[in-house]
């Protein structure tokens, strides 16, 4: 039956193709984080910036280094520090004496997929830099604007915010992550393969080894076949509905914007491309919720000491929703 | 006794200052004053001028007189509203409270009262009660949703089916198979039916691992049709009602 009505519509064969081998090629290396894993392309292919929050040493920087490495493409990494300042991200103007000129100089924020590790460790002067890139692909500087080539991509990691030296990221900035994924420390099965993988493999050549599986070009089609797929009308009422329920909820003292809503169309588009899918089901709705919109809101100060976090409540959001049926 | 004295000495300093004053402006007595001899009165005569006399003109009386703004009669006051009167009665007796000698007692009364409100409050929010109880309803789950999900235990499925196909809408048909599915699977005590459940989290609710494969193809076919929004031929819908019969009618 499925392959009967599939067929004569949405061609998904290389797109299925392209995250299988991303998914092998990180498989490789990465033991378990399955989930994390097709986070990370679901986000590449949904054309958003994706914020992995875990504690030290759940291999964040590794997970996006390995996607980074898997895409044919420029990659640069900056490492934030507290003393960082905006121009040392965004590049600056220096004075030429030959030509008695100043000369714009781009900096590490110009490339196609950018690593910014311990995000949460600059100040907010510094994470402000990142607003303008992040949402209209473009940095302007000294009244020159510079467009940003596609795709660009901005992967941060974050230690969570109850860590020594760390800041909390601004609101604006967060909603301009199409995900936080949280990364989970591996259980102890997955904890003696990777010891194991460790002790008989040298894993650092293994890194190196991970050749890229998909080029701009392929990327940019995924993209285009994504945007297409279908959602049915009481699909994208179904993610108003949630989206409009964070901003009611009494235990939300912040609900989600509207880019929430369409983030989670978009997110839940390419979840359903990768399961071989030309539309959107109830599930994928559900799927991305949490890592859509637990970063975007924020809980009352009476919750937040009970012990509650944002994504109970997105779960307590969805169990109050008819699944439209 | 020094009293006696103060108050001796203001009664004997203001009754000086009376006949002092008594004294100004006032015809002095005849006894009083000495006897001198009457002035010689001169009278001076203008004879040279003549003397007109001019009358007021009684016309500019009579407009004056008719004038709004020379009548001095006291007019009785227009008819108040009910609601100034309201005003008018509550600031009358906002001033009473507030004025008279027990405003004191009353303002006692209303800081007592404050002061239980405010213990009240604070009592009800750290033992975790949620005010918001008090508070007008929220509006939060009464967003528009033009076609809520059925109770599938109130649909006449067969009515419903015949109609959709009637109508050639096999789509809509597929659905009222799939929620009749559902109710059977519910009746059944195959799965427990919740409107927020989604298909998937049906699925693994079968216990049977033949059904729940049989369950997995229907789900899949419904979420293309419908979800997908395939279109569906007739020939392939009457082989879709045929395996929805069949799952319905086995156990």
């Amino acid at each position: 039956m499925e392959p009967e009505l599939t067929n004569h519509r949405t061609d998904l064969t290389e797109l299925s193709q392209a995250v299988e081998q991303i998914r092998a090629s990180l498989g490789k290396i990465i033991v378990g984080q399955k989930e994390t894993i097709d986070f990370l392309i679901a986000g590449l292919l949904a054309d958003g910036h994706i914020l992995l929050e875990g504690v030290p040493g759940v291999a964040k920087t590794l997970s996006a280094k390995l996607v980074a490495k898997s895409i044919d493409a420029s990659f640069s990494r900056i490492q934030f520090t507290p003393d960082l300042m905006p121009s040392d991200v965004l590049g600056t103007s220096v004075f030429d004496p030959r030509s008695a000129t100043f000369e714009y100089r781009k900096g590490p924020i110009f490339g196609h997929i950018i690593l910014i590790d311990e995000i949460n460790r600059a100040p907010a002067k510094t994470q402000s830099a990142l607003f303008e890139v992040m949402e209209e692909k473009q940095v302007t500087v000294d009244g020159h604007t510079y467009a940003m080539e596609a795709p660009f991509m901005v992967l941060a990691t974050q230690n969570p915010i109850e860590q020594e030296g760390t800041y909390r990221l601004p609101e604006a900035q967060l909603d301009r992550f199409l995900f936080k994924i949280e990364v989970k420390y591996p259980t102890l099965e997955e904890e003696t393969t990777i010891l194991l993988n460790q002790h008989q493999q040298n894993l650092g050549a293994e890194v190196k080894e991970v050749k890229p599986v998909l080029s701009i070009a392929q990327i940019k089609t995924c993209r285009a076949i994504i945007k297409a797929l279908h959602v049915e009308p009481k699909l994208i009422e179904y993610v108003a509905k949630i989206t409009h329920e964070t901003r009611n909820n009494k235990s939300l003292y912040l609900g989600a914007s509207p880019r929430a809503s369409l983030a989670m169309i978009n997110s839940a588009k390419a979840i359903a491309a990768m399961a071989g899918r030309d539309f959107v089901t109830p599930d994928d709705i559900i799927k991305v919720a949490a890592p859509v919109l637990a970063h975007r809101i924020m809980l009352t100060p009476d919750k937040e000491m009970e012990g509650l976090s944002t994504r109970d409540i997105v779960a307590q959001i969805i169990q109050k929703i008819e699944i439209p049926r | 006794m020094l009293r006696f004295s103060l108050l001796l000495f203001f009664l004997c300093c203001s009754s000086l200052t009376g006949s002092v004053y008594a004294g100004v402006g006032q015809p002095a007595s005849k006894s009083t004053l000495p006897k001198k001899a009457a002035p010689k009165k001169i009278i001076l005569e203008d004879t040279n001028s003549v003397v007109q006399v001019r009358l007021f003109d009684l016309e500019k009386i009579k407009a004056y007189r008719a004038e709004k703004d020379f009548k001095y009669d006291n007019l009785a006051p227009e008819n108040e509203s009910l609601w100034s009167r309201f005003w008018k009665w509550f600031w009358h007796l906002f001033d009473r409270i507030f004025s008279s000698s027990k405003a004191g007692n009353y303002f006692g009364y209303f800081i007592i009262a404050v002061f239980v409100v405010l213990v009240i409050f604070f009592l009800l929010k750290f033992s975790g009660i949620d005010l918001k109880f008090f508070a007008s309803k929220s509006k939060s789950l009464e967003v528009p949703y033009t076609e809520a999900l059925d109770n599938i235990h109130e649909i006449n499925f067969d009515h419903e089916i015949e109609k959709a196909i009637a109508s050639g809408n096999y789509r809509l048909a597929i659905r009222m198979f799939y929620l009749r599915t559902l109710k059977y699977l519910s009746d059944t005590d195959q799965i427990n039916w919740q409107p927020e459940k989604t298909n998937q989290a049906y699925i693994q609710e079968i216990a049977n691992a033949d059904r729940k494969h049989l369950f997995t193809t229907l789900t899949n076919q419904f979420e293309y049709i419908w979800y997908g929004e395939f279109f569906l031929e007739k020939e392939r819908f009457n082989e879709l009602q045929t395996d929805f019969n069949n799952f319905n009618r086995t156990s």
